[in-house]
């Protein structure tokens, strides 16, 4: 073995020694593979160089590593470290709000506009809220007549004295139309206009509001019910609507309404809602249906208000009617007597109003407790016997005391004369009337023609106590009032369908056409064609003509006198249907006239 | 006066404006106008029937024709007396949508008349055909009181649907 071992030794010296060398080293580097701290001060040096490489090669790589910590990383920092970096931050933020404002600007806008808009109510609420303060100051520190009677009229109106002087240099404001719309359907139930003015179309008006009404709901304020569309402007006009559950007004208006007008509205639809919601809810389209007087009349109470200006005039008198029995009794039942006196008056001045024949004359009614002083001058003693009569019926529980003068004078016999002419002009608008009259000393002659006994006796009926009638002379002729007829059309259609034809038949022989044409030389027959205004003139007007034509070729047939007989064509649809109207227009129409 | 609330439904041209143009102008125009949002047109009809003749004033809502996936605006639909689904009978899509509009009516106006308008007659040649057609439909679809076979152009059957649906909206409610 020894042998061995020195032959190993000898031929493996070098060898060997290599091996115990490597063996050392091994041992080393396993210690300092061991030791971290030892690893950790090999890669110090190379770290910053690593970290460059791998950016350089596999740059993404590497931010998907990092960038789930980053927020968090951020937020740690952020909120250890607020004020540092807030600082670091600020030069740069003014640059990133411009730059998000020029890119999204519709973003920026959507997210501030709700805030924005608060903060602008909250402004104007506050800055409204400090010039109210500033006005109360002014007007505490004047002492005037005025300022008494604005104190207790704001009083009487439970609102502020502001509020009231704000309220009173408000433009005043004007109903024009008011419509009463089922909400569910569309369909007008009512639609009421001020004098002169007329809604074309009320029908469609009311549809289209509704539908109008629909597409904002639906679209606008699509998850909410309690919203809704409460207004439109157009220039100075505004529709107001005012919205209950089973119907809604729309209230046409110039101006801008205020709070009274606004209040008066919503009592209005309550008062409707109230008595009616049963039947309105129930509407199938037919008006019959509804009580339409007892709605009318309380649309109309609407119309009636002539906006701010008259309601607060009345409110004045009425309040300076409390401060004077305040001045002299000052006590609650006072005020109460006063409110009555007032309303009484407003009555009997009314009733007065209403009869034609005292509308005239300038009676002055005052209520004093219990009783009425009327006076004033009068023509006549009927119709001072007529005045008593209707001041006694309109104030029932009154005591009258009549201190009215009666008087016949030179200007009665003018002003009677004017309303002789008015009488005898309107008279003869009509077709078929030609009345003449002199009127002398009293006496008045009548003569010339006049269609139907009715009106015959209505006009002497009513001439016969104007004041300085004394005697009513009539040589009037009366020719019966034969009716007119109208006959509808189907478009292109001339020719008269068996309807028509037994239409015909009937007002033939009802009026006894041939009959009164035999007896009364002085009227004859018009017949009138017309069309609707669809399609071309020179084609309507050859079917208008054609329309009277073949009416008069059947009247022929059933023996009314050729000569006596008129017919012509308009290629339009007749004046007095020019709205809802069947068939667009496309009628005929026969009419009596003088000759 | 009676008032009635009359809407036409239907798919995107299929003739609901130039229908109700028809009717109430008698007028019709080739031209393709697509409608937007509502268009309201009045119309009085003479009713004649055994015992009763009255006048009627329709109040016609022209919807919109919804496209695919587009429901019509059912407040558009609430409170209808009568209804007319209109379809194209050239267009079979339209004819596959009436279902879905009979449905869409009945949500929200249960208990009133649906009418069926099959518009542009004019345009199938085979009268046999299109007899068929609505048999098939009427036997189908069981909600529609009534079935059309309309032309807006030739002016086919326009007044006398409007006039039966005046007329079944009237019987219904009294």
């Amino acid at each position: 073995m020894d042998e061995y071992g020195k032959l190993r030794g000898l031929l493996l010296n070098q060898e060997q020694q290599e091996i115990a060398l490597l063996q050392t080293a091994l041992e080393s580097l396993l210690e300092e593979t061991r030791d971290p701290e030892q690893i950790v001060q090999k890669l110090v040096p190379l770290i910053s160089k690593i970290f460059s490489l791998t950016l350089q090669n596999n740059k993404t790589e590497f931010v998907e590593i990092f960038s789930p910590v980053i927020g968090e990383l951020l937020q740690d920092t952020i909120k250890n470290s607020s004020t540092e970096i807030a600082i670091i931050m600020a030069p740069i933020m003014g640059k990133a709000i411009k730059e998000v404002v020029k890119n999204e600007r519709d973003e920026i806008v959507d997210a501030l506009y709700p805030v924005i808009g608060n903060m602008i109510s909250k402004f104007v609420a506050e800055t409204f809220k400090e010039l109210m303060q500033e006005i109360n100051q002014k007007v505490q520190s004047t002492f005037s007549f005025e300022m008494i009677k604005r104190k207790i009229t704001a009083k009487v109106k439970g609102i502020s004295e502001t509020e009231l002087l704000l309220q009173n240099s408000s433009h005043p404001y004007m109903i024009q139309s008011v419509f009463l719309i089922h909400k569910e359907t569309g369909i007008l139930i009512s639609e009421r206009s001020a004098s002169g003015i007329e809604s074309i179309e009320p029908e469609m008006v009311a549809s289209m509001l509704t539908a109008i009404r629909s597409f904002v709901n639906d679209w606008i304020s699509k998850n909410s019910d309690h919203f809704e569309l409460n207004e439109i402007e157009f220039g100075n006009s505004t529709i107001r609507l005012e919205v209950a559950g089973c119907c809604y007004l729309a209230i046409v208006l110039k101006g801008s309404i205020n709070r009274d007008g606004q209040q008066r509205i919503v009592k209005v639809l309550e008062k409707l809602v109230e008595n009616n919601a049963q039947t309105i809810t129930e509407f199938d389209g037919n008006t019959q249906s509804l009580p339409m007087q007892e709605i009318n009349s309380e649309l109309d109470t609407l119309i009636q208000h002539e906006g701010h200006e008259t309601s607060s005039k009345k409110g004045g008198s009425w309040v300076l009617a409390i401060i004077a029995v305040l001045l002299i009794g000052g006590s609650g039942f006072g005020l109460y007597q006063a409110y009555l006196s007032d309303a009484a008056e407003t009555k009997a001045r009314l009733s007065l109003y209403k009869d034609p024949h005292l509308s005239l004359y300038a009676i002055d009614v005052k209520v004093d407790g219990s009783s009425a002083v009327l006076r004033g001058r009068l023509p006549a003693e009927s119709l001072q016997k007529r005045l008593l009569k209707n001041i006694s019926q309109a104030l029932p529980e009154f005591i009258i005391d009549n201190q009215v003068v009666l008087t016949e004078s030179v200007p009665i016999y003018e002003q009677s004369l004017s309303i002789l002419k008015a009488v005898v002009d309107t008279i003869n608008s009509e077709e078929g009337n030609r009345v003449r009259f002199q009127f002398e000393e009293g006496i008045l002659k009548l003569n010339g023609l006049i269609r139907g006994h009715h009106i015959h006796e209505e006009l002497l009926k009513s001439l016969s106590t104007l004041p300085g009638v004394t005697r009513v002379v009539s040589a009037l002729k009366e020719y019966p009032a034969g009716k007119a007829a109208e006959l509808f059309y189907e478009v292109g259609e001339s020719a008269l369908n068996a309807e028509n034809k037994a239409l015909l038949d009937d007002w033939i022989e009802t009026n006894a056409v041939a009959t009164l044409l035999k007896l009364y030389d002085g009227i004859d027959l018009l017949i009138i064609g017309y069309s609707d205004i669809q399609g071309n003139t020179v084609n309507n007007a050859v079917i208008a003509k054609k329309r009277a034509q073949n009416v008069v070729e059947y009247l022929i047939e059933k023996g009314v006198a050729q000569d006596r007989m008129t017919n012509i064509g308009v290629p339009a649809p007749p004046e007095n249907s020019i709205n809802g109207v069947p068939h667009s227009g496309r009628s005929s129409q026969i009419k009596w006239v003088k000759r | 006066m009676i008032t009635k609330k009359v809407v036409l439904v239907g798919d995107f041209a299929t003739g609901k404006t130039s229908l109700i143009r028809r009717y109430v102008d008698n007028q019709f125009s080739d031209d393709y106008l697509t409608t937007i949002g509502v268009k309201i047109s009045k119309k009085t009809v003479l009713l004649h029937a055994a015992e009763l003749k009255m006048e009627i004033q329709l109040m016609v809502w022209d919807i919109e024709g919804n496209t695919t996936g587009k429901p019509t605006n059912p407040a558009y639909i609430t409170g209808a007396h009568g209804l007319v689904v209109v379809a194209d009978c050239t267009r079979q899509s339209s004819i596959e949508n009436i279902g879905m509009h009979i449905q869409e009516c009945r949500k929200v106006a249960k208990d009133v008349p649906i009418f069926l308008a099959l518009n542009k007659s004019d345009l199938i040649e085979d009268a046999g055909e299109l007899e068929a057609l609505l048999r098939r439909l009427k036997t189908r679809y069981e909600q529609l009181e009534s079935v059309f076979a309309t032309s807006a152009k030739e002016g086919i059957n326009v007044e006398n649907i409007f006039t039966d649906l005046a007329q079944s909206m009237i019987t219904k409610r009294q």
